[in-house]
């Protein structure tokens, strides 16, 4: 479970202040596919970054697990990034030096396994995705679609408790955004793991157990959807 | 992570811009070509002038004339009966012609017995050494019985034209000296050796031009060469061995200094430019940063990971040094002989061979370069702590960003 309390996030540019976050209360529950919505400029990356330990709030908790997040050192971040979360990016962030494997072998290797290990192991992640041929291409080789598939194999690759994408379909066809939302659906019903998504793809939020609106920093509604 | 994989994406990183990290191996190479080739001419003028101070032996004392002066009989036995020498060896130089050959050359009038102290061990390419008996017999040194392109010039049993003077005299080869080498005040490889009993008769001179002194006791050297002294009064410069080492070693000593300051200015320059070229490569890697902290790579990792690569460069820049010093160190004399050869190497210009003119014995001579280990351990651990300071800084500003922040930097 993922608590965030009185969240607020300002940016200070120069004299003038943004509030991306403003005394947000939200709770995202385990085995949930939970999507966020909401305008551009709402707060969606930075609540999403503020959970996945990529960044830190101006003011409140956020608590996963019952553990708050702002008391664990940097060390203790990184650890929490790489073994209980896997983050998705819009832009996919690979690593252009690197073939897709190696991408996905990347939270393995840092976190020390040794290289047949992590091999086999990234084979059978790109395996699910139907990457296996293209493991040895770098990214600039792989269409849109395929280089977020293998991003998104690079976020499993670790078994993380929890799976959080912003916006991982929002540079690719729909064809693809339909593949990744059904693979997130059945690795909640089948895994037990939980997923929050950023999406301004209405159509895809019917895959989503609750569908959470944010508006200027602050949640405007939570919708659960029929099944 | 494991240390191979720090080390394989390092790797990785370098390769991947390639041609930057090639630049920086080289501008630290040139610090290190710099330092190893440079001191390896100073160390191979220390050492070569010393090794052949050595073999004269440190209870040598040269004594030597003024122009136009010669000592006599009587001047070698009040040298001899001096307190503490244990023997006088004088001896009869001259510049001379040798057909065939440009250059003057030194003919030494000395007997077959102390040219063997003289060059420490008497080392033969031809033929034998001559008897001490008055005859037109001569052994003559290396560059003059063999030319430059390393043909035999003169063999034993040949006839040799010297000429004296006005005066050009037929004598026979019995040897030629094998390579020695400058040995500081003598230069065996341009002299013609003869009997001095006969070099005397031929000058009708009734003296020498030199006596070589030697102490009994090499702690006496100093208070010997201030009676010699006292005796000649202005006459004579006396010269020891001792002295001449410590000489030597300070001024190598000296220069050595030198070039350690303008190899280290050149380290200087390597090092702004390593630390500029690690700016600039943490400053385009800032995104890439920002990921490998999202997956969860620590900052000490992301440390280590840039100064590993500092360190590859530094050692891919010592051993490209090390390389191209190495190869400018032997290079180096062979472009002061041959582009400049005046009064270098092979040309022969002792003072010994040339008491008219009285100049000193040539400083310059020809030599080996040695690479000392001092040296090049001095410029590897320098280049490696140099590219190490310039990665730490970089390395550590990267490591601090927040991955969000490295994340969106463009
Ligand atoms: N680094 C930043 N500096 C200044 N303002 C920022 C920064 N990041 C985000 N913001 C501002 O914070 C607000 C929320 O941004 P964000 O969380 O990215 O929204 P969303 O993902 O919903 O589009 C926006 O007004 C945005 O301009
Ligand atoms: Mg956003």
């Amino acid at each position: 479970m993922v608590v965030a309390e009185n969240l607020s996030k300002i940016y200070k540019i120069g004299q003038v202040e943004y509030l991306a976050l403003r005394e947000l209360d939200v709770t995202f529950y385990d085995e949930e596919f939970a999507a966020v919505v909401g305008p551009s400029g709402s707060g969606k990356s930075t609540l999403l970054h503020i959970i996945g330990g990529l960044d830190k709030p101006t003011s409140g908790r956020v608590f996963v697990e019952g553990a708050d997040l702002s008391l664990l050192s940097s060390d203790e971040l990184a650890e929490y990034r790489n073994k209980k979360i896997g983050f998705i990016f819009q832009f996919f962030n690979l690593i252009q030096y690197l073939t897709a494997i190696e991408n996905v072998e990347l939270p393995m290797t840092i976190n020390g396994i040794d290289s047949e290990k992590r091999r086999s192991k990234a084979m059978k992640v790109l395996e699910m995705f139907g990457l296996s041929d293209k493991a040895s291409k770098k990214p600039t080789e792989l269409s849109g679609g395929e280089r977020q598939r293998v991003a998104i194999a690079r976020a499993l690759v670790n078994d993380p408790d929890l799976i959080l994408g912003d916006e991982p379909t929002g540079n690719i066809d729909s064809q693809s955004a339909r593949v990744v939302v059904e693979a997130f659906r059945k690795l909640v019903d089948e895994q037990g793991v939980s997923v929050i998504m950023v999406t301004h793809n209405l159509e895809l939020t019917k895959f989503c157990d609750r569908i959470i609106k944010l508006r200027d920093g602050k949640l405007e509604n939570i919708k659960v959807t029929a099944k | 992570m494991r240390p191979s994989d720090t080390l394989s994406l390092s790797m990785r990183q370098l390769k991947e811009r390639k041609l930057r990290s090639v630049l920086t191996v080289l501008a630290i190479a040139v610090g290190v070509t710099s330092i190893i080739a440079l001191s390896a001419q100073v160390e191979g003028v220390k050492e070569g002038i010393t090794r052949s101070l050595e073999v004269l032996g440190p209870d040598t004392i040269m004594v030597t004339l003024q122009s136009g002066m010669i000592f006599t009989d009587a001047d070698v036995a009040r040298v001899r009966g001096l307190e503490g020498v244990s023997s006088v060896t004088p001896m009869m130089a001259i510049s001379v012609k040798v057909s065939g050959i440009e250059d003057r050359v030194s003919l030494i009038g000395i007997s077959s017995y102390d040219l063997a102290g003289y060059l420490g061990e008497i080392r033969l390419f031809d033929g034998t050494i001559y008897y001490d008996v008055p005859a037109p017999q001569a052994v003559i040194g290396y560059n003059i019985g063999i030319d430059e392109a390393g043909d035999l010039r003169y063999k034993a049993g040949q006839p040799i034209l010297i000429t004296i003077g006005k005066r050009t005299l037929s004598m026979t080869v019995v040897g030629v000296l094998d390579e020695y080498g400058t040995l500081s005040a003598i230069q065996p490889d341009n002299s013609v050796f003869m009997p001095v009993d006969y070099v005397k008769a031929l000058l009708r001179r009734g003296g020498y031009t030199l006596m070589m002194v030697k102490a009994e006791n090499s702690e006496d050297v100093e208070q010997i060469v201030d009676l010699i002294e006292q005796v000649f009064g202005g006459r004579a410069r006396v010269m020891s061995v001792k002295q001449l080492t410590s000489t030597v070693i300070s001024i190598t000593s000296q220069l050595n200094l030198l070039l350690l300051g303008i190899a280290g200015t050149s380290f200087i320059a390597a090092g702004l430019g390593t630390f500029n070229i690690m700016m600039i490569s943490v400053l385009e890697r800032v995104r890439e940063i920002g990921i490998l902290k999202a997956v969860g790579m620590k900052d000490k990792g992301i440390l280590f990971l840039y100064i590993t690569q500092g360190l590859l460069l530094g050692l891919f820049g010592s051993i490209v040094g090390l390389i191209l010093g190495s190869i400018t160190a032997y290079t180096i004399p062979i472009i002061l002989e041959g582009g400049f050869g005046l009064g270098f190497g092979r040309t022969p210009r002792t003072g010994l061979g040339q008491p008219q003119a009285g100049q000193t014995p040539g400083m310059i001579p020809s030599y080996t370069p040695v690479i000392s280990l001092t040296y090049l351990s001095i410029a590897i651990a320098v280049s490696i702590v140099v590219t190490l300071v310039s990665t730490a800084y970089p390395a550590w500003k990267a490591s601090n960003l927040s991955p969000v922040e490295a994340l969106r930097h463009e």
